[in-house]
């Protein structure tokens, strides 16, 4: 857990016609972090360079790589469009063939997009109907007096009003001549006779068109004089009923957009599946080296899952292959690059685990810090936000939160991480006496609202905000010293001798540091009359600093690990100077400045409980009687909340600002990078 | 200070969670890539363009899907009145006064159509933006004016009213409606450079200025490269609808080789003078051998003006710059997008759509 897994490099060699049982053996056990091969021996390189088999196979496979790609890509668009993504690709079955026929996956798709287009069009023409009456309307309501307009033109209305009669034979051919344009031809039926009228409302700009169909069709005008009431509402109960038919009708198009993805849903799904595998498993063969006879690979998997690949080689060959094992460092023929790195938490830690490789992934072999980060963020964001009934919410928040999200996500890992949060706060708030504010149970611990209000805090050690304040000095004193140590400790594991004596936070820093800070709750202890005496001082701050003049003069005794010395000019004695100097100014300011970056803690602490009393305030003065009335408990309600949300954010960015630049600065120097295995639910 | 802060700081942070949302440029190509308009605009689906996708799923229809995105731009210039005070409100509003002039030029086209080449354009009117943006006048009595001189009546009691009456002639002359879109163009220029000066702090005034002579530039040498391609027209008649703004108007002589000639090498050092040496180091290899031709100096002022309203990005925070970015920002990423949708409408292939970007 405090280190990460160790790791083993693998070289295999199996005779060539495995090839297809081998790839599909080391896809379905998602085990190797593949390498190219590359010997140490520039020779042998050449040599077996000239036995692999001919590249263009390789070529092939790759142009083939690019389609699939491409394919799966359609199809995730698809099924995309489905809403169905999510699943698709972290349920990718082991049992189905690695094989996609590309030219006939391309069609389905093609076939599928043009059947979804061809609806799109229908869509489109609908929409084109319904725009038109739209417009209509839109006119009908900004220049509405009908009765005015027929058979004239307002000056106002883009509209014209007909009113007159056809042969009733033709009336079907004359509306479909109407259909093209934006127009709505209505039949009225008179009242005092069986003599049906027609109603024509278009648009004034197109008055040559209009005239030109009247005339095919013998037109007739019409006064309509009685009617003129009937007129209005007729035209837009007209046009209503045909714009709501049409927005059915487009309804209707869009929803059928969904039965096609639906039907189509397996093919799509069979379609990416495929792809993928096909994809995964020509990668897989990328790192195959081929000669005529045998097929050559290299990867790093987990030292403890050895024995899983020994066995699974023996199952896809019976027994035919060759494996070499080599630890990281080892020596041996191949040139062996920087080992991948998988951290080895429990589950529980996976949102700390984030926050560590948000940062970076820790060199092979270093301390993972991923329970630190755990310990050191919850203490922190406890201290920061300490209130059980916050806590609580934080919980639910948390809770709700985690089960609504994709598992193992991110943002469900942020949701795990406020409920841990939530925890924090309760521990802390229970220690502290705070609930939503309001001191419930005595404080286990010292009641910190007392503290900041000017009230007893029933501790007799912390009685006052300087008391928090030493807390959260303390606090970043053990933090602090927690980075060195395991700065030391990475240094020791490394055999960076250099780094953990001369580095700012190897032994000689942690010295100064240790002796600095001894110093200065002396010097405050004695209320800032007195260091400690001269002895301590020579020996416990001048002496390291002193030391740390020779950190630049060692490489210059003794050869670097490429075995190269340095060599010696008279400027290099300026710049052992002025780097020494820079130096001591930098461990001085930087220490200081670093411990006392945590006095945010108790900074943002007493913030929290100051808007409570805040707002416990403004509740009380909002009633009057001296009594909380239902406008303090709305008064109470929104100040939670709003603490809940502010304060929250807050101290989970202070937290993890503390553990970033205080911590992590301390000892995270080389970074690696991740184990990354190739099986079927490979993410790219 | 305190003031630059009341006044930016909300924008500034809304802005730029905005801009934060921009497409990434592997979206771009995979639209491009896109096997079909359908699979193009679902790399929209979940973006801040999200309107165009939930539209066309709803109409099938890209035009209606590009009104709405408009409209919804539109209407965020209009939210940011409410967080700035007057005067930078004018200098938005400036802004703001692009959307209107280009949904005004649809009008008088659809006008032009109708009334002088006898068009029908019903299919058209449907996409105007009918409401008012900055100013109020009627896109209906545009469209239904039978003659120039009721165009120029259809917008009285408007700022455009003088614009196109002093351009009408021209068209009934020229049978063309570049007169009064130029003429509008310059309007919005005009309008933009003077806000500038009215409305703006020194400090804000430096930063819009180097931005907008950029515009300028994008936009005469776009026209200048339709006039020659399209239109064949002698330089002395093209040179005449330059907006009298931007490196390209100072440096005439130096544009006029280039359109006449194709001799690029004398804009391009305009065009660098006043910007970041490493864009000077890109743009200086063997240009004049490799590419003499105008769209690739309409490429490069492009590229200067979005390389510059990124670089204010990382400026000040706290200024009009903000609000300048994003509007170039946006301009470009919508109408980089609507060129891939409309060239996927017609089919055009990857390559095609990628050199019309």
């Amino acid at each position: 857990m405090i280190f990460p897994e160790k790791m083993i490099q693998v070289i295999g060699i199996i005779p060539r016609r495995y090839n297809e049982t081998v790839t599909k053996k080391l896809l379905q056990q998602g085990l190797v972090h593949f390498i190219n091969i590359h010997y140490t021996d520039q020779a042998l390189e050449e040599k077996i360079e000239a036995a692999e088999a001919a590249p263009s196979s390789a070529e092939a496979e790759k142009s083939q790589s690019v389609s699939l790609t491409e394919i799966r890509r359609r199809a995730e668009g698809f099924l995309r469009m489905a809403g169905e993504t999510g699943n698709v690709q972290s349920s990718l079955p082991d049992n189905i063939e690695p094989v996609l026929d590309c030219a006939e996956a391309e069609k389905e798709l093609d076939r599928l997009a043009t059947r979804i287009e061809s609806l799109r069009n229908r869509q489109s023409t609908i929409q084109t109907n319904i725009l038109k009456f739209e417009d209509i309307k839109r006119q009908m309501d900004l220049y509405g007096d009908l009765k005015s307009t027929i058979s004239k033109s307002s000056p106002l209305s883009f509209l014209q009003i007909h009113a007159g009669s056809i042969d009733p034979a033709l009336i079907d051919g004359f509306k479909n001549e109407f259909a093209a344009l934006p127009s709505l031809v209505i039949e009225i039926a008179a009242k005092e006779s069986r003599e049906k009228f027609i109603l024509l409302i278009n648009m004034k700009r197109d008055e040559l068109a209009v005239k030109a169909i009247m005339e095919r069709y013998h037109w007739t005008d019409s006064l309509m004089s009685s009617y003129k009431e009937d007129i209005k509402d007729a035209a837009v109960s007209e046009l209503n009923e045909k714009i709501t038919a049409l927005k059915k009708e487009q309804e209707k198009a869009a929803s059928e957009f969904g039965s096609i993805l639906a039907e189509k849903k397996d093919a799509l799904v069979e379609i990416y599946t495929r792809a993928r595998l096909h994809e995964m498993s020509l990668r897989v063969k990328s790192y195959l080296n081929s000669t005529e006879y045998a097929l050559l690979f290299s990867g790093w998997l987990p030292l403890k899952r050895q024995k899983d690949f020994e066995r699974a080689m023996q199952s896809a060959t019976g027994g035919e292959f060759y494996l070499e094992w080599i630890n990281p460092g080892e020596e041996s023929m191949v040139v062996q690059p920087a080992t991948p790195v998988k951290l080895d938490n429990p589950p529980f830690l996976a949102p700390f685990e984030m926050l560590v490789e948000n940062f970076a992934i820790p060199a092979y072999a270093s301390i993972d810090p991923t329970p630190f980060v755990a310990l050191s963020y919850l203490m922190m964001f406890g201290m920061m936000f300490s209130d059980a009934g916050h806590g609580l919410v934080l919980i639910l928040a948390g809770l709700i939160g985690n089960r609504r999200t994709k598992a193992k996500s991110g943002i469900n890992k942020l949701y795990q991480l406020i409920t841990y949060c939530g925890f924090s706060a309760i521990i802390f708030g229970v220690l502290f006496g705070s609930y939503f504010g309001f001191a419930l149970f005595k404080p286990l611990w010292f009641n910190y609202h007392g503290i900041v209000a000017g009230h007893s805090s029933g501790n007799l050690y912390i009685t006052d905000i300087y008391g928090i304040l030493k807390i959260t000095i303390y606090f970043g004193v053990f933090i602090i010293a927690m980075g060195m140590l395991l700065n030391w400790i990475n240094a020791v594991r490394k055999k960076r001798w250099l780094r953990l004596v001369f580095d700012k936070t190897g032994v000689l820093g942690g010295w100064i540091y240790g002796a600095g800070v001894y110093a200065a709750f002396y010097f405050v202890s004695t209320d800032y009359k007195t260091l400690p005496d001269r002895r301590f001082l020579i020996l416990m701050i001048a002496l390291p600093a002193l030391l740390l003049f020779f950190k630049p003069i060692v490489p210059l005794i003794f050869p670097d690990r490429e075995g190269k010395k340095h060599a010696f000019t008279f400027s290099t004695v300026i710049d052992f100077f002025m780097e020494w100097i820079v130096e001591m100014l930098e461990i001085f300011s930087g220490f200081l400045a670093n411990t006392l970056s945590f006095m945010r803690v108790a900074g943002l602490g007493i913030a929290h409980v100051s808007l409570m009393i805040a707002f416990y305030q403004m509740a009380m003065m909002a009633s009057s009687d001296g009594r909380l009335g239902l406008f303090s408990y709305v008064i109470l309600l929104l100040g939670n909340i709003l603490v809940v949300l502010l304060e929250g954010l807050s101290a989970g960015i202070q937290s993890l600002r503390l553990n970033y630049y205080e911590f992590f600065s301390k000892f995270f120097q080389e970074t690696g990078y991740r184990y990354k295995p190739i099986s079927y639910s490979s993410k790219d | 200070m305190t003031s630059a802060l009341s006044k930016y700081a909300f924008i500034n942070a809304k802005l730029r969670a905005r801009i934060s949302k921009n497409l990434p440029d592997d979206r771009i190509d995979e639209m491009i890539k896109a096997k079909s308009l359908l699979e193009s605009i679902e790399h929209l689906k979940d973006t801040p363009f999200d309107v165009i996708y939930s539209v066309y799923s709803e109409t099938g229809d890209i035009r209606t899907a590009e009104k709405e995105l408009l409209k919804k731009e539109i209407a965020l210039f209009i939210e940011l009145l409410k967080y700035v005070d007057a005067r930078t409100g004018e200098y938005i509003q400036a802004l703001a006064l692009r959307y209107e002039v280009s949904n005004l030029k649809n009008c008088i086209r659809l006008f032009f159509d109708r009334t002088l080449r006898g068009r029908d354009i019903s299919l058209q009117t449907p996409y105007l933006i009918h409401e008012k943006i900055v100013n109020n006048y009627s896109c209906d009595r545009i469209i239904h004016a039978n003659s120039p001189e009721e165009l120029v009546e259809s917008l009285q009691d408007t700022p455009y009213y003088d614009v196109v009456k002093s351009t009408a002639d021209e068209l009934k002359e020229t049978s063309t409606v570049f007169p009064i879109e130029i003429a509008l163009d310059r309007f919005y220029y005009d309008n933009l450079f003077s806000r500038l000066s009215a409305c703006l702090t020194s400090r804000d005034k430096d930063i819009a200025l180097q931005v907008f002579h950029l515009d300028v530039d994008v936009e005469n040498i776009d026209r200048m490269m339709r006039f020659k391609h399209f239109y064949a027209m002698e330089a002395e008649k093209a040179f005449r609808y330059i907006i009298p703004y931007g490196v390209v108007h100072v440096n005439m002589e130096h544009f006029r080789r280039m359109y006449e000639n194709e001799d690029i090498s004398g804009i391009i050092e305009a065009l660098m003078e006043k910007s970041d040496a490493s864009l000077k180091t890109l743009f200086k290899a063997d240009v004049r051998e490799r590419y003499a031709r105008l769209s690739f100096i309409e490429k490069i002022a492009e590229h200067i003006l979005l390389y510059e309203a990124r670089k204010i990005l990382f400026g000040p925070p706290f200024t009009i710059g903000i609000i300048l970015a994003y509007f170039i920002l946006k301009q470009d990423e919508i109408k980089k997008i609507m060129t891939i949708l409309n060239a996927k409408n017609y089919n055009y292939q990857p390559e095609r759509i990628s050199g019309l970007l």
